[in-house]
Parts: C-alpha cells; sequence; structure tokens
C-alpha cells in the first residue's frame, strides 16, 4: 500500500510539473485541430507523431501522445457540426444531428454539448480503466504460452471481424498477411532466417512502425488528396457551453453510451467508430417516442450518445494495450509503438518492469480531459478560420512528416522505403476493400503468436489433446472464443 | 455493379440508418471481379508461403520449427481465398466477371482522381529515393545559433511546392513559400526542438 501510495505521489508530481502540463496541453491543441480537420484522422495523428516523440523524454513522450490522443478524439466533432463533414470517422452521427442544429443556429450549443459529453466520456473510461486493470493484471498473469497464442489470435481474429463489418474475410486476410509480415526476420527460438530471401537487413524483423505511419499516413495522402475538394462553408456558432439541466436530462444516456464506449474499446479492433455507431443505435431505440422524433434532425441526446461513447472509447482501448500488449485500436497500437520506443514494456508485468507508468498515464489521461474541456471551447472559433483552408494545401505537408518520422524511429533510409511500400500497398488494400487495422495489430502480435505456440507444443508434446483442454481451463475458454469469432463472423455477419 | 467502393462518409451515413455496422474502417463492398483478383493474389501469397516454409530448417522437433506458423499461416490464406473466391462467384457468374475484367487498369487510369493518385505516388517515390541518394548538409554558425540546411530541406521545399502546385494550383511563389515554409519548420521541430536527425543530414 505503501509502494502504492509512493509510487502515485511521484508520477503526481512529475505529471503535475508546468513542463508537463505544457507538453499535454501542446498534446491537446495539436489534437483538436488535427481532428478537426477532415481527413486527417486521429490514428493518422498518432502515427506521425511517433516519429517526433522518439525525441522526447519516456514521460513526456507519454504525455503528449495521450494528450493528442484525446484531443484528436474530441476534434472530429467540430468539423462535423459546423460544415458538415466528420473531421473524424467516429463523428459521422454527431454530424448527422449537429448540422441540422447549426443550421438552426444552435451550432454553439451543439458543439457546446458535444464537449460536455467527451468530457464525461473520457471520465467514464478513465473510471472503468483504473477499475478492471488489477483484475485484468491478474488474470494476464495466469496465462502460459498457450493462452498467450490463443489470446494473440483472437486479437486478430476479432480485430479483422470489428474493422471490416459486413465482410469479416477481408479483415482477416488482411491480419494473416500481417502475420506472415511479422514472420519475416531470424526466428526467436532457433535463430533461423525466415523470408528474408538473403537480405541480412530483413534478419532484424520489419518494424511495424514505418508500416503504423504508411499505412495510416502515406495512404490516407493518396485517398484524399486527388480527390475533389468538398466545399467548406464556416459558419457563426453562438453560445456554447450548455445548461446542466440540459447535461442532467442525458445522464443516463450518458452512463450507458460511456460503459458501451469503454467495452468497444477494450475490444481489439473495435474502436472509436463502432463505439459512436453502436451507442447511436442503442441510445435511438431507447429513446423516449418524443426524443426519437428528433433523431436525425438535430437531437441533443444522440450527440451526447455518440460523443460520450467515442471518447470512453480511449479508456477503454488503453486496457487491453497496458495489461495484455495487445492494443484496442490502431490509435492504441501508436501509444503502444511510443511506449515501447522508451522501453516500457507494456503486458502482464507493467507493473513491476516499469514501476509507476500505469499511474502516470491515468493522471495523464485525467490532464489531457480537463485542459481537452477548456481548449476544445477556446478553439472552436480558430478552427471555423482553419477550414477555409483547402485540404489541397494541407495534406501534401504531411509526406516530409511521414519521411521525417519513418526515419526518425531507428535513423534508417530502409524504414522510409517500408514506410513508401506500406503507404502503397494500403492504398491497393483499401480500393479492394481490405481494412488495414488488422494488419498492423497482426504485425504486432505476431512475434507473440510464434514464439508461443512453439513453446506451447513443446510442453504439450506428450499429452493427449482432451488433458490439454481439461488441465488448462482457461485455455480452453479462450480457444472457444476464438472459435466463436470465426463462427459468428462466418455464419452470421459474413452471410 | 460499382467499380470504386462508395465514399465512407456515403457507406456510414447509410449504416447507421439501417443499424448495419460497416465496421471500425468502413464499407468494403467491391465489385465481385476485384474480389476475385484479390481472391487470386491472396491464395498465391498462401501458396508462396507455405512453399516457403516447408523449406525452412528445422532444427530440433516438429513442434518447434520456424516454419510451423507460417505454414499454418499460408494454408489459412489459401481457404481464405477460396472462400472469398467463392463468395465474389456468387455474387456474379464468372463469365460475367471476366467479361468486366479484361482491361483491369483501364478504368483507374481513365479516371481523373485515378491518374492524379498515380502522378503523386510518382512523385512520393521520387522524393524517398532522392532524400536517400543526396546527402548533405551546410552549418553556418551565427553566435550562439548554428543554422543548419540539409539536403533534406533542399530536396523537400521543390517537390512539396510542386505537388501543391499540381493539387492545391495555388501560384508558384505561393506553393514555394508555403513549402518552404513547412519544410523549415518542421525540420526546425524535429532537429532543434527535439533532437531528431533528418534523412541525409546530422
Amino acid at each position: 500500500m505503501d509502494t502504492v501510495l509512493a509510487q502515485l505521489t511521484s508520477q503526481m508530481a512529475i505529471a503535475f510539473s508546468p513542463w508537463m502540463l505544457v507538453v499535454c496541453l501542446a498534446g491537446v491543441t495539436l489534437g483538436i485541430l488535427w481532428g478537426a480537420m477532415p481527413g486527417l484522422s486521429t490514428t493518422m495523428a498518432m502515427a506521425l507523431l511517433i516519429g517526433l516523440s522518439t525525441g522526447m523524454s519516456q514521460h513526456v513522450a507519454v504525455m503528449f501522445m495521450l494528450g493528442v490522443y484525446t484531443g484528436s478524439v474530441f476534434g472530429g466533432a467540430i468539423s462535423a457540426v459546423l460544415i458538415n463533414i466528420p473531421g473524424t470517422p467516429d463523428a459521422v452521427p454527431t454530424m448527422i444531428e449537429g448540422y441540422p442544429l447549426a443550421q438552426r443556429g444552435e451550432g454553439g450549443l451543439a458543439l457546446g454539448t458535444a464537449i460536455a459529453a467527451s468530457f464525461l466520456g473520457n471520465w467514464v473510461g478513465i473510471v472503468l480503466l483504473i477499475s478492471f486493470i488489477p483484475a485484468i493484471l491478474f488474470l494476464a498473469l495466469q496465462f502460459r504460452s498457450w493462452e498467450m497464442f490463443l489470446l494473440a489470435m483472437w486479437g486478430i481474429a476479432i480485430c479483422g471481424s470489428m474493422s471490416a463489418g459486413d465482410m469479416p474475410l477481408k479483415g482477416w486476410i488482411s491480419g494473416w498477411i500481417g502475420l506472415l509480415i511479422s514472420f519475416v526476420g531470424l526466428d526467436a527460438i532457433h535463430g533461423v532466417a525466415r523470408f528474408t530471401f538473403g537480405f541480412r537487413i530483413l534478419e532484424d524483423h520489419i518494424s511495424y512502425i514505418p508500416l503504423l505511419i504508411g499505412l495510416f499516413g502515406l495512404t490516407e495522402v493518396l485517398k484524399v488528396l486527388p480527390q475533389k475538394n468538398p466545399p467548406s462553408i464556416p459558419s457563426e456558432v453562438g453560445r456554447v457551453i450548455p445548461p446542466f439541466s440540459m447535461l442532467w436530462k442525458y445522464a443516463r444516456t450518458s452512463l450507458r453510451s460511456g460503459l458501451i464506449g469503454t467495452i468497444i474499446g477494450a475490444i481489439p479492433g473495435a474502436g472509436a467508430n463502432v463505439a459512436s455507431f453502436l451507442s447511436y443505435d442503442i441510445a435511438r431505440r431507447r429513446a423516449s417516442p418524443e426524443e426519437r422524433a428528433k433523431w436525425g434532425k438535430g437531437s441533443y441526446e444522440a450527440i451526447v450518445s455518440a460523443e460520450v461513447a467515442n471518447n470512453a472509447n480511449i479508456g477503454g482501448s488503453m486496457l487491453p494495450t497496458l495489461t495484455l500488449g495487445i492494443p484496442g485500436n490502431a490509435a492504441a497500437a501508436a501509444i503502444l509503438a511510443a511506449l515501447e520506443m522508451k522501453n516500457i514494456v507494456v503486458g502482464p508485468t507493467i507493473q513491476t518492469e516499469n514501476p509507476g507508468i500505469i499511474y502516470f498515464i491515468y493522471i495523464g489521461l485525467i490532464i489531457a480531459n480537463f485542459l481537452m474541456y477548456f481548449m476544445a471551447i477556446g478553439l472552436i472559433k480558430p478552427c471555423v478560420k482553419l477550414f477555409s483552408l483547402p485540404r489541397t494545401l494541407l495534406m501534401p505537408l504531411i509526406i516530409p512528416i511521414c519521411v521525417m518520422g519513418a526515419f526518425a524511429v531507428s535513423l534508417s533510409y530502409f524504414d522510409v522505403y517500408l514506410m513508401f511500400i506500406a503507404g502503397i500497398a494500403g492504398f491497393i488494400l483499401h480500393r479492394f476493400g481490405f481494412p488495414l487495422a488488422p494488419m498492423v495489430l497482426a504485425v504486432i502480435l505476431g512475434p507473440l503468436a510464434d514464439e508461443n505456440l512453439r513453446r506451447a507444443l513443446l510442453i504439450f508434446e506428450d499429452h493427449s489433446i482432451v488433458s490439454v483442454l481439461i488441465d488448462r481451463p482457461l485455455g480452453t475458454v479462450l480457444l472457444l472464443v476464438v472459435i466463436y469469432t470465426f463462427y459468428d463472423g462466418i455464419f452470421r455477419r459474413g452471410k | 455493379m460499382a467499380d470504386t467502393p462508395k465514399s465512407r462518409l456515403e457507406t456510414d451515413v447509410e449504416s447507421l440508418a439501417t443499424g448495419n455496422f460497416t465496421g471500425e474502417e468502413g464499407g468494403t463492398a467491391v465489385s465481385p471481379g476485384k474480389d476475385l483478383a484479390s481472391a487470386a493474389m491472396v491464395g498465391v501469397i498462401g501458396i508462396g508461403a507455405m512453399l516457403l516454409s516447408l523449406d525452412l530448417d528445422a532444427p530440433a522437433s516438429l513442434y518447434t520449427a520456424p516454419g510451423l506458423l507460417p505454414f499454418i499461416t499460408g494454408l489459412s490464406l489459401l481457404i481464405m481465398a477460396a472462400g472469398l473466391a467463392a463468395k465474389a462467384l456468387k455474387r456474379a457468374p464468372l463469365r460475367e466477371i471476366l467479361k468486366s475484367a479484361h482491361d483491369p487498369i483501364g478504368p483507374f487510369i481513365a479516371d481523373i482522381e485515378g491518374r492524379r493518385t498515380l502522378i503523386l505516388m510518382g512523385l512520393v517515390l521520387a522524393y524517398v529515393v532522392l532524400t536517400d541518394l543526396i546527402n548533405f548538409e551546410i552549418r553556418m554558425p551565427a553566435g550562439f545559433y548554428t543554422f543548419r540546411f540539409s539536403s533534406y530541406e533542399t530536396i523537400s521545399i521543390p517537390v512539396i511546392a510542386l505537388i501543391l502546385k499540381l493539387f492545391w494550383r495555388a501560384r508558384w511563389l505561393a506553393c514555394i513559400a508555403v513549402a518552404a515554409g513547412m519544410v523549415i519548420g518542421l525540420a526546425w521541430i524535429f532537429r532543434d526542438g527535439f533532437e531528431i536527425l533528418l534523412p541525409g543530414s546530422g
């Protein structure tokens, strides 16, 4: 108990230092502006900023990335409400409801509701993250090789299902190709070179960070820049801060949406988009007939449901990332990359190998949430000005950031070429309807799956299948979950 | 039978109206022809992975063979490719798919957005290759601060200005000014602000 208190106090002292607050403020501001710009997604921001975080100290990098994450998830709501173009895909429900309100002169109030809902959503996510981490860590410590292999495979499979919607097969294919990429290099047990084709540089494995930058940075530029520019019409915003009575009216919706957002966030591959869409849909079904009549024409309750959920998703996505080393979504994969680059070992042993870092992340999320609230109110008007900038001006400027970021990771030009190839491959995969997140997740989890499967098989060499199933109940449960994920994808959603 | 996917926004708005979620990365509906081509490619990758895995040494038992999981992955990819092909053929008969698939690249190049994308890819490739091949750095000490200008800025400014000219379509002077301001600013943030080495320089 004393150790926990001591760690908490020391991490609070670091997190509340003026420099850390400035870093967090910079991250939140950058995140809000980035998220508000149509076409610039949260994942793209996170992927590109990994490069910048290489030059920061451990705590500064973590605080900066958390600030960007928190800010950019909300940022999408600003353009959604004011110009009817969602800054990020998870802001589509906010756009459907917020833009009609803006046209009626209630844009400010719609945005104020979105800000308050986001603030609340972050709180729900943080509280649930803090509450569940000890239990998940305890459970994770019971995992052995067999369970770790199954967990990694489930992560890839569910990510494939969640990313591809009605075509889970395509999500799985993307994930399985990612697995093959992860096998490139010297294998961890015997040191045999796999899929290197004689190139020594490939023996060191393919880093997932340039892949992340290519797939979510360069691919987006290739997708968005050649398109014709949509019209952007900035509007007046009016009153921003909503009355408390209005927020209280939607307290139940907020709580339900917060729970949905956090749970969805904890499932690998399901991020803010699934969270806000699902929460919006459930809230519509549960709304009073009088409120439901406003749905689609400008409902404040709908905005609350979507914004609480997509922000609660942040806390949820950190849960598997920190405790199991399995990112909850692509943005969390970028957080994972930043943590790993700063030698923070995530997973069941995070508490023992990096004492106090979890507390720092909790405090960082809380600080980022408060700063997000105030900065969001302050940045609405500058954002309106920002929308007048064409995308054709902004997107080319992403290209040097992609090159700098990929190079900064290990100062190798090979990574820059890798980023370029990933960008082109991402574009082609997108044209053919394949999601990209499962591939990144598989590249991260592939080595874990490979090593643990072979270890487990060696342990089970003299056991019968039945005895393995009986002796390892946790593994059996996970095996059933994996089978169910495929069953659900093939026979229900994939029909 | 649309050959290009619907925009992300269109699919998302549709999915919200119907309550059918299109997944975290949006809709994936493409033509059966594209799905069949994908299936063929994935099948080739799967077979390739299986063959390469069989070729790997197995220093100890089969259970720890380095090619074990890669082989299983390749085999599963082959099965998934068959599944994808079956789904594509269920949506349209093979004859119809082959009839429309005689020229897979043509429609993309004929489309203005497709041509712009190809030009952009070429420019980015040229940019990446040039920053790799050309390496120099000029240092100009000025009292307490040393100004640094490297091959990275030298290559980035004209390439980004050219991309801006092609897509933003402003005057040359404006494109060069924006590119120079952005590249020099970024280089300063990375190199001086965070002490991160830039490609082709120090």
